[in-house]
């Protein structure tokens, strides 16, 4: 680090809670900023590539490899692309297992994310350990918290990680009711847990900034959105997944190995959690609007750092969602039916933890994929996470280098970024002079 | 077939890493061996969920791959205790990658260790992603599997590091 009367230079070399290899640079003249770049240089993993010649029953087990925290993200936007292309109408039964389904992958998420990940920067601690020693009670809610979510992906997923029970169609086994016996105790439990959570974490203090952000997420008539909705933002956005790629692009930036995603060329999106609550909060269940309320927490909230508390927010509702399907699962035996392929282009945009993700896929008549297109959540999020860095310090710049690498990094893991699925850490580099 | 449930055995690693892939690769052909010789558990993603799944097993052992930068591919460690882990300075852990030592020293701090735990590693190499494990790597397992059957006979209680080559 160094500083001089009108240049400093922070840097931080390493960025810890967040996934993937990358850096940020600032540099700052004359208290304006002169260049930021989020710098991802994690190798590309090539998974499109992968899945070219390979069949398309094969997409939601290959496309699951890309994240280990939310396969069942990849897993749905996968199979929905592709069941529109073969003409394949999901059962209501289907619909609400693969709801059920998510809503153990954005619980465990967001449970990892929020109390190991994110918290410990509002507390001052290092990491989660360190926290740990002063907190283990939350800790141990936490744990909680994500194993109730991972219950639900082992049930229903076949197992916790990279799920393996999800088809084009359906599922290869659907569960007998017997086997969710003990997951309602958890999942009861777990929301108490999430409310209590939602309550101690408003007490925190979240740093005073906003901006009129354009809000990406999905939105539809009956329910709060997670496999299915309108791409939607509160800039006058409202479109099918069909027609993503005529509104979406995205552009290599020198300096990086993920690409970064563009709206209309060269509008900023912001996808995730925050999106979802301001497009959605009249779909949240009444006692989840309630308890968001009681915590201060009202759409439209410009804040990114109060993402922690929406977080909780939906941890809570999933839970209870998770708890409504549970109660009017009717088994529906074994299905053997197959999902015949036909040749053609299926989109899908669904909800991940951290925000839409977009798949497109082209097969054959034999169902043997010629391409594919995924964009993840963060791919979307690479520019507004830049932008905010820029905003901040400058709105910051008092603060000491070491307090304003600090505060950089958190608003990085506001955005909770899966660096690795969108190609992929993060070093810090702030220059002034 | 009777699964002896009170065993844990973890492979963590990742398949497609070159010698990252070692913990998957032994576990697997164990697993293949000895089936109902205790539950085994291949990892690639999230390690913090160890904190629950190894909840009232009797024994754990987990199984990766190391990179000590001091000794030749394919060296095997062995530890019967968390303290040389826990002795590490750094951490660093994401949503995904919440290491081996990171969930050693939650457990730790939050009273979650399993009763015994054996940790065995083998040195790595080749680090590079769409890679094979390396030969010198792969003809550790045998001195893995051998560990792997004498810790299962004779559960060791000293806290003292052993090293094979």
């Amino acid at each position: 680090m160094k500083n001089s009367e009108k240049s400093r230079e922070i840097k931080l070399n390493y960025l810890a809670r967040v996934e993937g290899e990358g850096s940020f640079y600032v540099k700052i003249k004359d208290h304006e900023v002169m260049e930021s770049q989020l710098k991802i240089f994690e190798p590309p993993r090539f998974f499109e590539g992968f899945l070219q010649g390979r069949s398309f029953r094969e997409a939601p087990d290959i496309t699951a490899r890309i994240c280990g925290i939310c396969p069942v993200a990849y897993q749905m936007s996968s199979v929905h692309a592709l069941e529109k292309i073969c003409g394949y109408q999901a059962t209501t039964t289907l619909n609400e297992l693969r709801r059920l389904l998510y809503c153990g992958e954005w619980i465990e998420s967001h449970a990892l994310h929020t109390f190991m990940l994110h918290v410990p920067d509002f507390l001052g601690y290092p990491d989660a350990i360190a926290m740990a020693k002063d907190h283990k009670d939350w800790v141990e809610k936490a744990l909680y918290l994500k194993k109730a979510g991972n219950d639900i992906v082992n049930i229903l997923g076949g197992r916790e990680i990279h799920p393996i029970n999800v088809k084009v169609g359906g599922f290869y086994r659907y569960p007998h009711p017997s086997e969710f016996k003990n997951l309602k105790e958890r999942l009861e439990k777990a929301q108490e847990i999430a409310h209590d959570a939602a309550h101690w974490m408003a007490t925190l203090e979240f740093p005073d900034f906003e901006f009129d952000y354009e809000f990406i997420a999905l939105r539809n008539d009956q329910e709060y959105p997670m496999n299915h909705g309108r791409i939607v933002s509160n800039k006058g956005l409202s479109i099918e997944a069909e027609v993503y790629e005529d509104r979406f692009t995205e552009q290599q930036q020198p300096y990086s190995t993920t690409l970064h995603t563009w709206l209309d060329g060269d509008k900023t999106v912001f996808t995730g959690p925050l999106a979802r609550f301001n497009h959605n909060f009249e779909q949240l269940s009444s006692s989840a609007r309630s308890l968001a309320e009681d915590i201060g927490l009202v759409p439209v909230c410009k804040n990114p750092f109060k993402s922690l508390l929406v977080r909780m927010i939906e941890i809570f509702y999933a839970c209870e969602e998770a708890l409504r399907l549970l109660d009017q699962y009717e088994y529906p035996g074994e299905i053997k039916d197959q999902v015949e392929p036909k040749s053609g282009i299926g989109r899908a945009a669904t909800e991940a933890p951290r925000g839409i993700l977009f798949h497109r896929y082209q097969i054959d008549e034999k169902g043997i994929i010629q391409n594919a297109r995924i964009v993840a959540p963060t791919s979307h999020n690479q520019h507004v996470i830049e932008e905010d860095l820029r905003r901040l310090v400058i709105q910051f710049e008092d603060l000491s280098d070491e307090l304003l690498t600090e505060r950089c990094e958190q608003a990085v893991r506001n955005y909770d970024p899966c660096i690795s699925c969108s190609t992929h850490f993060l070093k810090v580099k702030i220059e002034r002079e | 077939m009777n699964v002896n449930s009170n065993i844990l055995i973890i492979g963590i690693g990742n398949e497609w890493c070159g010698d990252d892939a070692f913990g998957i690769y032994a576990v697997k052909k164990l697993q293949k061996k000895y089936t109902d010789l205790a539950q085994f558990l291949m990892i690639s993603g999230d390690l913090s969920q160890l904190l629950s799944l190894w909840e009232h097993k009797e024994k754990v052992i987990i199984v990766d791959a190391a990179h000590s930068l001091t000794n030749s591919a394919g060296h095997v460690y062995e530890f019967d205790s968390y303290h040389e882990l826990l002795s590490h300075e750094s951490v660093f852990y994401s949503s995904h990658s919440f290491g081996v030592a990171e969930v050693l020293r939650m457990a730790a701090t939050i009273g979650r260790e399993p009763r015994f735990l054996k940790l065995i590693g083998v040195e790595g190499s080749n680090w590079q992603k769409g890679q094979q494990i390396s030969e010198a790597v792969k003809v550790a397992f045998s001195r893995v599997e051998r560990i792997v059957l004498h810790y299962l006979q004779d559960v060791p209680t000293s806290t003292t590091r052993k090293t094979y080559q």
